[in-house]
């Protein structure tokens, strides 16, 4: 293809791209050290919008917030989402139909599953979750405290994202080859040996492509908290982007200072990718 | 890296896998036939639990309204419909969900005019694009939606488009394109080149290749990028939420404020939205799975 063609046929993709996804992406660079009110061009202001942050306990609440669930929620996803894909691997019937049952959580819109799922735990409704759990004689008020608060949080975004694991380890079981597990079983590993010497190690590639995707997720969150706690900054539930909502948004228009905010979750989100993105370039060193 | 990996174990080959699967299943005997029964009873019980949000939810629709706000739940009832005649005729969800269609197909056919040439240059062209694209499309999705939607609340209040529909298809075109250029650049490099030189050969152009091979041939590809691209509109609250207000509202915000607004009344034509759309939703993921398994596990970097 000569190049002409190929700046004709992909120039319109390129060019949109560059118009709607870099220049925002400057023009947040640039915000982030002015006072932007809305309609009007920013001043600049140095590292006045960081300063506030950094200083700022709201902010330091909600970047460990989001840090912390992004953490306990990927370890959570990876180890449910292996045995969920192990269970799904050795059914015998409907292999497919179940699939395709989980990944309906992972697609309907997420407004409207953490309003489903959130109603299951709401005593307007009758709560079926809290009736189950009033058999064990445990009463829960989920939306008083902040640990009940985040752990629905929690819970959802198990429930919303799990097949995202499931289907990328189930994808990795199928297509592992069988002599590695014969030679295994022939040598007398059980269980557990098989899964850890061999299995484990052969998705390995998959277990870090799974954490860095569920990382970047749940450092976004956002539609969940605000349908689940919408009194977040309350709750001890505000994520750093319900927090740029409301800043630039919502309570204030300062969008200066949410674009400031959005710079360190971009940080926040390198500096916590570092070990995946380590390892996968050593993986691919060690093959090149 | 690793996202290029996935998919060969998911596509083409899956079916022979499968019946492979089957066959070794059986050669092992009875004991494993054990564990492969209690592997199935324990999927469905798994996907009963998955479920059960959409359950509860449909349960609530369509139960009496004295009922439905029973503590203990009543599990005996008369079923009745009245919450969907509401839903349909009592709020502004009709216009809503005309809207967000409207949205949606146009995203839908903005993006893949615009995406498929420069996916198919792609895969022609540059050997090195694929990694840039993939890191391309890895980035963006890890950016928080806010760094580039912020700037686009200010330049669509600017340009006097806010609360339109066309900010919103350029919007979602816009953050979706990287991860169609991924999807479709993969697509399309899994056709023979020869397809295309044979074409140009026999007097066609390079653009009538495209339009008259090419593009025939890659149905399911086309065909993932663009469901993706239009649940993007029924799905996406964030970059609505920031460019609407009142005319231009889509599903996602209308079911955000219906919910946020916390009237014991609103609740069971929300039961009753959120079950229409999660049963289509169900019914489409069951039968059209291949293609979202291609879309997740091949693409892999939609955000």
């Amino acid at each position: 293809m000569r190049t002409r063609t190929f700046f004709a046929l992909s120039g319109p993709a390129i060019a949109l791209m560059a118009a709607l996804l870099v220049i925002p992406l400057i023009a947040t660079v640039q915000w982030s050290f002015q006072n932007v009110p809305v309609g009007e061009a920013g001043v600049f202001n140095g590292l006045d919008n960081y300063r506030e942050l950094l200083t700022s306990p709201r902010f330091r609440d909600a970047a460990v917030f989001t840090v912390g669930f992004a953490l306990v929620v990927t370890t959570l996803k990876v180890v449910l989402g292996y045995i969920v894909a192990l269970t799904l691997h050795k059914a015998r019937h409907g292999r497919a139909i179940f699939l395709g049952i989980l990944l309906a959580t992972y697609v309907v819109p997420t407004v409207v599953g953490a309003l489903d799922f959130s109603w299951l735990f709401n005593d307007i409704f009758g709560g079926p979750v809290n009736r189950f759990l009033d058999l064990f004689g445990v009463q829960i008020e989920w939306l008083v405290n902040e640990w009940p608060a985040r752990t629905l949080l929690a819970m959802h975004m198990l429930w919303h994202e799990i097949p995202f694991a499931v289907l990328i380890f189930y994808a990795g079981l199928q297509g592992m080859p069988d002599e590695p597990l014969e030679a295994a079983s022939l040598d007398g590993a059980n269980w557990f040996q098989k899964q850890r010497y061999v299995i484990i190690p052969a998705l390995g590639r998959l277990v870090t492509f799974v954490c860095v995707i569920s990382i970047m997720d749940a450092l976004k969150i956002f539609d969940s908290i605000r349908i689940i706690t919408p009194a977040a900054s309350q709750l001890g539930t505000e994520s750093l982007m319900t927090y740029v909502f409301q800043i630039a948004l919502n309570d204030s228009y300062r969008l200066g200072i949410g674009s400031a905010v959005n710079l360190l979750t971009i940080i926040l989100t390198l500096v916590l990718l570092i070990p995946f993105l380590r390892s996968t370039w050593r993986d691919a060193r060690g093959i090149a | 890296m690793t996202a290029i990996d996935v998919p060969d174990g998911l596509l083409g080959r899956r079916r022979a896998r499968k019946n492979a699967a089957a066959a070794a299943q059986q050669a092992q005997g009875p004991a494993k036939g054990g564990t492969s029964w209690l592997a199935f009873w324990a999927m469905v019980v798994i996907a009963l639990l998955m479920m059960a949000p959409f359950i509860w939810a449909g349960l609530t629709a369509i139960k009496p309204f004295s009922d439905a706000f029973q503590n203990p739940p009543v599990w005996s009832f008369t079923p009745q419909f009245s919450a969907f005649t509401e839903l349909w005729k009592g709020t502004t969800f009709a216009k809503v969900l005309g809207n967000t269609a409207i949205v949606a197909v146009a995203s839908v056919i903005v993006s893949l005019v615009i995406g498929a040439p420069a996916a198919y240059a792609f895969a022609r062209y540059a050997g090195r694009i694929g990694p840039i694209l993939l890191v391309l499309a890895l980035v963006f999705r890890a950016l928080p939606r806010f760094a580039v939607v912020l700037p686009f609340y200010e330049a669509s209040r600017a340009l006097g488009i806010y609360d339109t529909n066309v900010a919103l298809v350029i919007a979602f075109v816009a953050v979706n394109m990287p991860f169609m250029l991924l999807l479709l650049t993969g697509f399309f490099r899994e056709l023979p080149v020869e397809l295309d030189e044979s074409a140009m050969i026999d007097g066609c152009t390079r653009l009538q290749a495209f339009r008259k091979v090419i593009v025939p041939l890659s149905g399911p590809g086309l065909i993932t990028a663009g469901m993706f691209a239009f649940l993007l509109a029924f799905q996406e609250y964030l970059v609505a939420l920031t460019l609407t207000q009142n005319n231009a509202v889509t599903i996602p915000v209308f079911v955000a404020a219906q919910a946020g607004a916390d009237d014991i009344t609103t609740f069971q034509t929300l039961a009753a939205l959120s079950l229409a759309l999660a049963v289509p939703i169900v019914l489409i993921t069951i039968f059209a799975r291949k293609y979202f398994v291609a879309g997740l596990a091949g693409g892999a970097v939609k955000g």
